[in-house]
This record gives C-alpha cells, structure tokens and sequence, in this order.
C-alpha cells in the first residue's frame, strides 16, 4: 500500500477514464445517446492516441474503459489496447457485440485486455428492438461465448426501462449461463435517440417497482456469484443504497456523489475531454488533446472542475432541500442535465419516489421539446407532482412499432 | 458527512437523524443500532454508466481504493 493521500488530492484523482475510441458502429441503437453509426470526421490518429494513453499513465489512472461506436471498428483499436497494458493500466472496453468474433477476442487478450461487458437489453426481440438490427442478441450471445472463451473477464451490462424492465432476471441468467462474472445497470434517460422514444421510458415513480427487482437481482447475484453493479444513474439511498451499492456482499457502500471530474474523465475520439463521456458536448467538453494537455483541462477546465466545486446553492428544485443533498449533491449530472435541462435536480431517484410516495404523491416527466437530432442532445421534459395512484406493473408500450433493419 | 446504516431497514441514515424511510430516531441507541453506527458508511464512487465493473476490492472509489481502512471519516 502506498503512503497516505492527502484527502484533498484523493477527492480529485483521476482513476477511470471512458474513451469513445471511434463513433462508427455497426448497430444503431435506438436508445444510443452519443446517435453512434459514422466515424467523426476527425478522430484521433494513432499516435494522437497513443499519446493520449501516455499522458493519462502519468495522471496515474486506474482503468481505461475503451467505448464506441463500435471500438472494434477502429482499425488499431489492439494497439491502443497493448498501449494501455504496457503502462500499467487496466483496459476493459464495452461492446455491443455483433462483430465480436473469437479472433477479435483473443487479440484484445493477446494485447493484454482485462475484461470486456457485453450490452444486453433483452431476450431475443426485446434486444433486436432496441439495438435496431434483427440478429443483434444472437450476436450478443456469440459475443459473450467468445469472451468467455478467450479467457477475458466476462460482464454484461444493460439499459433499464420499459421494454427490458419486465425480462431483467431473463436477461441475468442469460448473461450468467453464459460465463458473465458481473453485471451493470442503468437508466435509459433521454438523451440521444432514446429522447425521441420517451414513451421507452421510465417514470420517476415506477423506481418503486424497478428498485424492489433489483433488491431481488442483487441478493441473487451476490448467493450466485455474479453481482450487480448499479451504474451511476440509479439510486439513490433508500433502505437498498447499500445492498446495492455494496453488490450484495458488503453493507457498508452508499452513494458518494456524481464522479465526473473528480475521478472519471470522459474522451470522445476527437479528442474533446468531458468529466464523463455522457454528458451533452455542447456544454460540458472542457478542451481537446490537440490543444492542450489532459492534465491542464483536467485542473483548469470549468467543466470539468463543475462537480469538485459545486455547492448546495447549485442545487435547485427537490434535491435543493433534500434530506441528502450534502452528501447526493443532485445525484447523476448527466441524467439530470438531459431530462430537467440542467444539473442538480435528479427526478430518477429511489428516496426521492418513496419520498413522494409517503406524501400521497408522485412525479411524471412529461416531453415539453423534442430532441434536434444531433449527437449526445436532449429534447426538453417538464416534471409534473401529483397525486399517487396506484401505477400498473411495467410493461412496454403497445405502441412500440420500430424499424428493425435486416 | 457520516452515514450510518438504520438499523430498522438499512437506509443510509445521518448521524443523530431520524431515518428518511422508517422514522426510526437515533437514541437512545439500541444494542443493534450501537453496533450499524460503529460501521458507518463509506461513500462509493465506483460504477460508471458504461464502465465494465472493476472487481477488485473499492476500484473506482478513490476514497478507499488507495488506503483502505484509513479513510479520514474513520470509515469501516
């Protein structure tokens, strides 16, 4: 173990880095927040990249999560890979999986890869829907086979909403007969494509459903070996925080407050720096690698110093007065920022839905402005309080007819 | 902040408040109480929305991952 770290230092350590490597892709995800499918115009070269994977070596990071896109479509994706190994880091990537063949897999091992998460929101139809591609959780299922064959770390990862909610532990077990050691969730939030489907959704009240299921999933995981991992937008506190939060094996973990910037860095393969890789670009790009070096944005950028300064007068609407603020701060920047317009006031929220429940209340995003159609946007949602009525289960809507292509 | 886990139904709960969920009062602290505010909360930052899970003990959580056990807030 190292020397003590001086707290101020440790509250803003970089040690998680997601990098969206290429925007191309090869499935076109209806819930895709960043409306992946062409390469950007002007990615990183691979010494641009490679550069990257040097300065953030010196930034003493932990773990380089390699995204996409597609990363696997980027024709030197195992060098930077081998690049990120030989300094020492951990390097994992996300994968939707269609062209993750057992080849492509034993090179990411070979390059000395940790673990890859294979994104599965669904069995069968409910996945092709929402990946856009017929054939899109047949390849998903290769994907993990041959994961898992290459001897790489196996997770999967999913979206929680209305078409995957009701197959959650369908989709668990699929991911565990197939060899996934772990297993990561988050909240579809209106962003991207999925802010032209808000009818995918969730609504801030039905937390009370989805969080009784994932207490469920969580004791499960935690007896069978393959612990859940609450991704950053679902939370948060309530009498499952540290079940949750603590994967089922520890009590002791609860919810610390939004990582962008002070321990994640978010880089889009242009080169821009975000404090995490889903924030909007327009607002929260601190600066690009072309011009200046990771570690000044990483000190100086606004952007990215947003969360290690933010202050409860920052905070506004419910979370302003919160029980938890001090400690929440608003909750997940990100999902805040694309369904209320701004930071700070996080409508998803467990203690926030049993709250309002104990107060015969409830709230409902309803859809005031739709998304332009640009990478990583946001339409504009208005929060509407009213009186709790008891929901119907969570299903999908009847209404859902989307394009699959062939 | 401290964050103790209520001892009625596990909330995380602030110190000498009344727990959010169930209303449970912090005294006079009964022997199951005494013994969740001996373990109070570490605050956990791991857990990216796209990362893949780290499955080494506090990765991700700078606050514990470097010196475990010597969290300023006299963590678990």
């Amino acid at each position: 173990m190292s020397g003590r770290i001086p707290a101020e230092e440790r509250a803003t350590r970089l040690r998680y880095v997601v990098w969206e490597i290429t925007l191309r892709c090869d499935l076109s995800c209806n819930h895709c927040g960043s409306r992946a499918g062409k390469p950007r115009s002007d990615e990183l070269s691979t010494a641009e990249a490679i550069d990257v994977v040097d300065q953030l070596a010196a930034m003493g990071t932990h773990e380089i999560v390699l995204i996409g896109g597609e990363a696997y479509l980027r024709e030197d994706w195992t060098a930077i890979v081998r690049a990120i190994a030989d300094r020492g880091m951990r390097s994992t990537m996300v994968t939707g999986g269609r062209g993750m063949t057992r080849d492509r897999a034993q090179a990411a091992r070979d390059a000395g890869m940790s673990a890859m998460s294979v994104s599965l929101d669904g069995i069968g139809p409910t996945h092709d829907l929402q990946r856009g591609l017929e054939g899109a959780f047949d390849a998903a299922t290769s994907a993990l086979e041959n994961i898992h064959a290459a001897g790489l770390e196996l997770f999967g990862n999913s979206q929680i909403n209305r078409l995957s909610f009701p197959e959650l532990e369908s989709i668990y077990e699929h991911l565990r007969a197939h060899g996934a050691t772990g297993w990561q969730l988050s909240i579809t939030v209106p962003m991207g494509r999925a802010a032209e489907r808000p009818h995918w959704l969730l609504q801030p009240f039905e937390l009370l459903e989805v969080f009784e299921t994932l207490a469920h999933l969580a004791r499960r995981g935690a007896e069978e070996g393959m612990p859940i991992f609450p991704g950053n937008n679902v939370g948060y506190f309530g009498p499952y925080e540290t079940l949750l939060r603590g994967r089922g094996l520890r009590d002791d973990r609860a919810w610390g407050g939004c990582i962008a910037g002070k321990s994640a860095l978010g880089i889009e393969s242009d080169g821009s720096i975000k404090g995490c890789p889903s924030l909007p670009s327009d607002r929260w790009v601190g600066g690009n690698v072309r011009e200046s070096s990771i570690r000044a944005i990483w000190d100086e950028a606004p952007s990215l110093r947003y969360v290690r300064e933010r202050e409860l007068d920052d905070l506004w609407g419910y979370c302003r007065s919160c029980y938890y603020a001090e400690v929440c701060r608003g909750g997940c920047t990100w999902t805040s920022n694309v369904t209320l317009g701004k930071p700070g006031n996080n409508p998803y929220c467990h203690h926030r839905a049993l709250d309002h429940r104990r107060r015969g209340l409830r709230e409902r995003l309803v859809q005031r402005e739709a998304a332009p159609g640009v990478p990583f946007d946001h339409g504009a949602f208005e929060l509407v309080e009213e009186p709790w009525e008891e929901p119907a289960r969570i299903a999908p809507p009847k209404s859902a007819r989307l394009r699959v292509l062939r | 902040m401290q964050l103790h886990p209520c001892p009625e139904c596990r909330t995380p709960v602030i110190a000498d408040t009344a727990c959010p969920t169930c209303g449970a009062t912090p005294s006079p602290l009964t022997s199951r109480a005494k013994k969740a505010v001996a373990g109070a909360l570490l605050l956990a930052t791991a857990g990216c929305v796209y990362g893949t899970p780290d499955r080494t003990p506090d990765a991700g959580n700078p606050d514990v991952h470097e010196d475990a056990g010597q969290t300023d807030d006299g963590g678990a």
